[in-house]
């Protein structure tokens, strides 16, 4: 049984999208099963091979030759699951690192703030072929230990683990940051509909105060010269383009536009109710669900001068 | 979280390469790391951070009366064992991923000494095992563990 949208959900988003019903639609449908094949495991070729063997249909997502989706799902665990060449993570989750390719293969030290569980550190690590650094942090010291066996799962050796609050981080600098950050969750919808019986704009806006600090310390981290991304999966404008805005605001950071060839996203919001942007936010993606079937996802990259 | 002492990081790696053939060239450019309950991490080389480490890398041995090698260890390198491995058959991989002790037959042990072994099948690395008295005992961690569709 789906749970049935709240009107003032339909009311916000609604007028966001290009098609309002395709969209609360998509809300309601269950997700693919997807997963993305670990390079530090194995290869592309040996995967599909493997599960055309065993008769399992696979299907590739365009705009990531990694990703892919089950056309009907296994009766149950993979070998291959079990043994960590394949991870299952949902297809827009994968994203935020894709955007930042080139970036990764140069950098010398990575930083992703907000790391547990622990599936976009595992596939930067393998973008990075298990070299040179990644720091994961985790403020929550319970979700450390779903982070390490994740490690452990995909095989992952060039990544240290802290656990701290990055409002309070010590001085440190990055080649490369990624803020996934903790957000209203309103994209993973389809995955979990009963968020939308505790959906609430104080929610939001709680998360968005939150933001708003985690981005400056997060920049603040970020060498000249070097790259954050800013990721949440939520739709709310407050927690997306109000962040950015606020960044832009208090530093000399500067949007870089994002080209992700075979997906389908539109660009960020000029302006929400009765709230402006800066008009760098163009630059942003925002990955709705009815587009991709996929959840639904914010990216900015932003680059510190 | 600490580096490893030289004389546990020698000890691993000389046991790794003695009993599996792992060449200690594997682990150049990375360092060990010594964490509780002698839990022997690869990772990274101690970075300059001004934050304490929780946990790093890989967790690939348990050190205590003896060397305890991981099924995680051997998921990433169980490619480069060539001592000490055992092919498991396809029921013996879906008993054995489910947690269960495995009765190898003569032929699959004849060149292996008792003591950890690495258990592959399909050109798959499956993870560790203990060969005792003529079984392989399930010394997977029990959140690991899995009732696979196929294999």
């Amino acid at each position: 049984m789906t749970t049935p949208i709240p009107k003032i959900f339909r009311d916000r988003y609604g007028p966001l999208v290009d098609d309002p019903d395709a969209f609360f639609d998509a809300c309601q449908t269950e997700p693919l099963r997807s997963f993305r094949i670990n390079r530090l495991k194995t290869t592309r070729d040996n995967i599909i091979d493997r599960f055309a063997k065993h008769g399992l249909n696979i299907c590739q997502a365009p705009w990531y030759h990694n990703a892919f989706w089950f056309e009907k799902w296994p009766d149950g665990p993979t070998l291959e699951q079990f043994a960590g060449l394949i991870q299952m993570q949902e297809l827009a989750s994968m994203l935020p690192p894709l955007v930042i390719y080139k970036e990764l293969s140069l950098a010398k030290r990575v930083f992703d703030t907000c790391a547990a569980p622990g599936s976009k550190t595992t596939q930067m690590a393998a973008m990075m072929n298990n070299q040179q650094l990644i720091v994961a942090n985790d403020k929550n010291f319970r979700r450390i230990a779903a982070l390490r066996f994740n490690l452990d799962k995909a095989g992952v050796i060039n990544t240290v683990v802290t656990n701290e609050d990055l409002r309070q981080y010590p001085s440190a600098e990055f080649d490369v940051v990624l803020l996934d950050a903790p957000c209203s969750a309103e994209g993973t919808v389809r995955k979990n509909p009963t968020l939308l019986n505790r959906w609430s704009l104080r929610r939001i806006h709680s998360c968005a105060t939150t933001q708003r600090q985690l981005i400056l310390s997060a920049y603040d981290l970020l060498k000249p010269n070097g790259v954050l991304v800013y990721s949440t999966c939520t739709f709310a404008p407050e927690e997306n383009e109000g962040v950015l805005t606020h960044l832009l605001t208090n530093r000399n950071a500067e949007i870089e536009p994002i080209d992700l060839p075979g997906l389908k996203y539109s660009t960020g919001l000029p302006s929400f109710q009765n709230t402006q942007y800066n008009t760098s936010i163009k630059r942003v993606i925002r990955v709705w669900p009815h587009r991709n079937n996929t959840d639904g996802f914010f990216i900015a990259k932003v680059r510190k001068p | 979280m600490k580096p490893c002492p030289t004389e546990y990081s020698t000890r691993v790696t000389g046991y790794l390469e003695e009993r599996f053939g792992l060449p200690r060239e594997l682990f150049d450019g990375y360092a060990l790391w010594l964490g509780s309950g002698g839990r022997i991490y690869l990772g990274p080389l101690p970075p300059s951070l001004p934050v304490e480490i929780a946990t790093c890398g890989l967790m690939i041995a348990r050190v205590q009366r003896t060397i305890k090698p991981s099924t995680a260890l051997f998921q990433l390198l169980g490619y480069h064992v060539t001592r000490a491995r055992i092919e498991l058959t396809d029921a013996q991989t879906k008993a054995y991923v489910a947690g269960e002790d495995v009765a190898p037959s003569p032929e699959q042990i004849a060149d292996v000494r008792i003591g950890y072994v690495c258990l592959t099948h399909d050109g798959i690395a499956i993870g560790c095992g203990l060969l005792k008295n003529g079984m392989i005992e399930n010394v997977l961690p029990k959140a690991v563990r899995l009732k696979l569709s196929y294999v």
